[in-house]
Parts: C-alpha cells; structure tokens; sequence
C-alpha cells in the first residue's frame, strides 16, 4: 500500500524536481559559460553567482517538494480508496524524503561537474572563488558528502512529520478553536525546545571544553549559524543540514518526533478507521 | 458475496448538529437500492460514510475499503491529473479493469490524455462513473450518478447498471431521478429526518398499487 | 418502454410477453430474449425479468433447457386451453366492471357484440 502511496506522489515531486533541478542547472551553466569567457575578476564573481543558485536551490527544491507533499494531503482520493490515514502518512513521508534526497544528490553532481570544469579550464579562477560557493560540490568535500542528501531528507521528514502532527491536532482536538489553538502551540513549543535543547547543548559545550561541537572536519555543513562561532569559516552552514552524526542531535529528533508520535498515537487519526 | 451488505447505528453530528440518528440497513446481495431523501437529507453524508471517506462517524459497517467503489459527487482527484493518471490510480489501489475503462472513455468520447480540469462537469462524472463501474467490487456506491449528463450518456450509464445487476454485487443509488431509475431498483430506502426507512421491496411497493414515485412522496415529508 | 407506475412491473412484462405466445408471434418452440437482453430492452433490472420468466415458467407457458435458455412451451393443446383461461378471465373482468356500471345482462351482450364486430371487421377490410 505505502509502495502504491509513493509511486501516485511521486507523479508530483518528480515534476517539481525536475523542473527546479533543469532551472538551477540552466542558470549555473550560464553562469560557468559566463565565467570562463569573462576576464578574471568577472569571472569570479559569475562564478559565485552560478554556485549561489545551486546552494539556493538547495533549500527551494527540498521547501518545495515539503509544499508538494503538504497541498497533496488535501485531496481525498486515498481516503475514499480505502486506505488507512496512517499508510497515507508513511507513503507521503517516504517519497517526499526521497525525492529531497534525490535533487540534492543531482544537485551535488551538477556542482561538482561545475567545479571539475573550472579546474579543468582555469585552475587560477577556481582558485579566487569563495569558500562558501562549493558547499555542494564533492570535490571540495569529497565523496562523504554524498550523506548531505540523506540529512536533508531526514530534515525535511521531520518538518513534514511536524505538519502531520499538527494536522492531526487541529482536526482531533475536542473543543473549540482555543484548544485546538493552544494544542498547535504546544507542539511548535515541543519543535522550539528541541531546537533550543541542541543549541543549549552546543554553546554550553563551547563555553566549558567543546567536546559536544560537531568536529570541524565533520563531513557536513553546520546546521546552525550559532554554531560557526565557534568554527573557523572554513564550516559552512545549511540549514536542512540536520546533523546525522552526532547525539545531541539525535537526542533532541528522537526526543521530538516520540512526543509527537504519541500524541497522534493518543488522539488518533479519525474515529472510526478502517480494521487492517 | 454470499452475506449481506449491512451497516448499523450509523450517526453523525457536525459539531450539535445531529445529521445522522443511528441509522441502519441490511442490503441482501444482488439488489439495486434506491436511496432516496430531499435535498440536505444527508444521502451525501451517509454515502461518504460508507464509501470511505468520512470516518469520523460512530457505528459499524460490514464492509469497508477497496470492496466498495464510490462514484462521489465531487470528484476527490488533483484537478491537474490527467484522466489517464486516474485510470493508473484505480489500477493501483482497486482491483481494476483498466480495457474496459479505456473501451468506455472512447465510447464517450474522454480522450485519456485531457486534464480533469479541462474536462466539463458532464465528462468529468462520466469519468468518475466509468472508474466506478470498472472496479471489481462487492459494493458500488453511486451519488446522483446523472447529474449534467447528456441523454446518450444517460441511457449508456441505465444499460451498464442494467447489465451490473445480474452479478452478485449490491449497488447503491442515491438520487432524486426517481423517474430514470424505478424500474431498475430492486428495492428503496428512504432517508428522512436523519433516518432510515426499512428497505422496502419495489415490487411489492407496486403491488399495492402505488408507484415508487408516490411512495416516496409519501415518506419523504 | 412505459410501464404503468403502481402496477407490478414484472407482470406487465408477462403480460405482453403472454400475448405475444398468444397471438401466434412468438410460436411454440420459439426462444425468448436472455435475461440481459430482455432487461436492457425494456429498460429494468434484470431480477425483474427473471421474475417473469420463472412465473411464465410456474404457468406452463415457457420451459428452460439445459442451457437456461427459454422456450415456449411446444404444448399447443396446453397453448390453447392457456389461451382460453386468460381470456375468459378478461371476459369476466368485463361482466364484472358491466354489472358495477348498472348495465344490465342484455346490455352488456350487445356492447360487447358491437365491439367484437367493430374490431373483427376492421381486420376483414383490410
């Protein structure tokens, strides 16, 4: 059931992605072609620019495809097929973390394609751009980066986990609209502590012996700007980049997504849903 | 299906208002029940209970999921969708005859490729219909299934029905055309006064000398 | 095809279906519509249909073979005897409807042998 949820998704988020995916591409390009004909100076700059597209498509395609996913929900063809809310849930979490994953991988190869083909026409160029620029690009990082796209993926999951959880507050929670409003509140608190317990967590380290920072050769980017305080600017920053590899982390999504599991758990979904 | 199609205690509320006061019904295999009702009855909201998509109802139906096909008033399909994307969707979650459905769109002259929203509200329940009546289920939930349908289409839907009827299935009519459909049902119910009347035999309705049409005029007050 | 709204509709359709083997259209021997063709035609549920199909059946007017395809019966005596009970019984309903109307024994013989006349002599014209 959840393979058949993913496939009729996906009919959408393929279609946004592409068509986001051959936009950045379409621009960078320009941007490359404009790069190497131009004069140094010049060059540099549209060469950041074209590399600033691709890192900002890395947060419109993933924005995106979480707005896909959310604007599908309003349809009621599952429901009237037969299918149970909570298949409905997992069948639209799952492609919507894919499809994320997905773009950001072809993302990723397009700016590492952008990068080799300044290094393989004008090394000095290349050189001169900024740092920043190459958050993407695997030659810069290398191959480890590819778990970029999977916390992205797991970022997106999350937020669209929180919109469910909100859903299934709004239409379950017994009583007027000022229950249902301090319920949805709740859960954005829920959502604020986890955010504040991570950072908490980062700048008490910071303060005291930093052995709670992510490392700096860590093969992500930063999640938050709190962070790169206490990084040279060699870290950069994303704000999707949900960190998968260190448990203060993990401690504050698990502690998240277990309160909301069990409010959804608690209220359920609908009245009367149907037997397995 | 050897047993019959049953529901019981069916109620609904929107908030204090109480649209549905337990309603019950027992459809024996093979019949075609009219459900009749005046408009705001809540012939909608009974069909959305059984048909899947309203569950937030209190009571207990036999039969649920992809054993009942609904061919709902408003279509619950992305505007956007092309009608053949719906076609795929009934194939993935129904058991589906996807020939005949493509048969029955070019009979009607739906080319597959049109988007829903480009369609008029006459093709686009013609769809829906046809996706209803190729689906291979025990229950088949029909809401005003001729509403802005042309004649040809009108007469082409009464002899798909008329050719349904032999198999074992219960099919469900909600409708105020009690004129195109009477001497189809098998039997009538009528919702009224968020209520439902015993299923009455149609044939033993005439029996006693009175037509559907009075008969409903009768209990529909 | 129009049927009479408070009468039952399976036994119009054997009505017509009666006096058509009747009247010599269809035969003995005959096969009559399948279920779904005769439902389609006349534009009923087929349960109807099977209705009057089995009390046609019950009456000794139709038989059902191996295949369950119907045919009239080949008893042109049972035909004929058939013929003149439902007949009789439309003759009867006329005596009885003359007698409410308060027209008196002679009366009614002379409307009805006027009619006779009107409609046999319309076939002879022709």
């Amino acid at each position: 059931m959840i393979g058949e949820i993913f496939v009729t998704e996906s009919k959408l988020h393929g279609f946004v992605s592409a068509a986001l995916f051959a936009l950045a591409l379409l621009v960078s390009l320009v941007c490359f072609i404009a790069a190497v004909c131009l004069p140094i100076s010049a060059g540099v700059g549209a060469a950041e620019v074209g590399f600033a597209v691709l890192n900002a498509f890395s947060y419109v395609g993933p924005l995106a495809l979480l707005g896909a996913a959310v604007f599908q929900r309003r349809y009621g063809h599952y429901r009237m097929a037969g299918v149970r809310e909570n298949a409905v849930f997992w069948g639209s979490l799952l492609a919507v973390c894919a499809w994320s994953a997905a773009f950001i991988l072809a993302e990723m190869l397009a700016a590492t394609a952008l990068d080799a083909g300044f290094f393989l026409t004008n090394a000095s160029l290349r050189n001169r751009i900024a740092q920043q620029s190459f958050l993407l690009s695997l030659i810069a990082h290398g191959a480890p980066r590819l778990l970029f796209c999977l916390s992205v993926a797991a970022s997106v999951g999350v937020l669209y986990f929180t919109f469910d959880v909100l859903r299934t507050l709004a239409r379950r929670t017994r009583g007027g609209a000022a229950a249902k409003i301090a319920a949805v509140f709740c859960v954005l608190l829920v959502f604020a502590v986890f955010q504040l317990f991570i950072a908490g967590m980062m700048y008490i380290s910071s303060a005291w012996d930093g052995s709670l920072l992510l490392s700096p050769d860590s093969v992500l980017p930063l999640s938050y700007m709190l962070d790169t305080m206490y990084h040279d600017a060699v870290k950069d920053v994303h704000f999707l980049a949900s960190a998968l590899l260190h448990w203060v982390y993990y401690a504050g999504e698990i502690f998240y997504v277990f309160t909301g599991v069990c409010m959804v758990k608690w209220l359920g979904r609908c009245k009367n849903e149907i037997a397995v | 299906m050897m047993e019959c199609y049953s529901f019981e205690k069916i109620a609904k509320n929107y908030g204090k208002k109480q649209v549905l006061w337990g309603v019950s019904g027992k459809f024996p295999p093979g019949s075609t029940v009219g459900l009749l009702g005046l408009n705001g009855a809540g012939k909608t909201t009974l069909l959305n209970i059984l048909g899947n998509c309203d569950r937030d109802f209190s009571g207990s139906i036999s039969l649920r999921g992809n054993a009942v096909a609904y061919m709902r008033s408003r279509q619950p399909f992305p505007e956007y969708w092309q009608v053949r994307e719906v076609l795929a969707f009934y194939r993935r979650f129904y058991k589906f005859d996807i020939f005949l459905a493509e048969q029955l769109l070019g009979e009607a002259n739906i080319p597959p490729r049109s988007r829903l929203s480009a369609l008029s509200d006459g093709m686009r329940r013609m769809v829906s219909f046809i996706c209803c009546y190729c689906t291979d289920a025990q229950v088949y939930l029909l809401d005003e299934p001729l509403t802005n349908l042309d004649i040809n289409l009108r007469a082409e839907i009464a002899d798909l029905l008329i050719g349904r009827a032999m198999e074992d299935k219960v099919t469900v009519i909600a409708t105020h055309e009690i004129k195109e459909f009477e001497n189809l049902f098998t039997h009538i119910c009528i919702l009224r006064g968020g209520g439902l009347s015993p299923l009455a035999d149609a044939e033993d309705i005439r029996a006693e000398g009175m037509s559907i049409e009075e008969y409903y005029r009768g209990k529909a007050k | 095809m129009y049927f009479k709204g408070n009468e039952t509709i399976y036994s119009q359709i054997a009505e017509k279906i009666k006096k058509k083997i009747f009247s010599g259209e269809y035969p003995c021997g005959t096969r009559l519509p399948a279920i779904r063709d005769l439902a389609v035609a006349c534009q009923v549920n087929p349960n109807t249909v099977v209705r009057v199909y089995q009390q046609l059946s019950e009456e000794g007017l139709i038989y059902t073979d191996g295949t369950s395809g119907k045919f009239v019966t080949p008893d042109a005596a049972l035909l004929s005897q058939k013929k003149r009970e439902y007949l009789r019984g439309r003759a009867l309903q006329f005596a009885r409807e003359a007698k409410e109307a308060g027209v008196s024994e002679g009366e009614a013989l002379t409307l009805a042998a006027a009619a006779l006349a009107d409609v046999f002599k319309a076939d002879n014209v022709l």
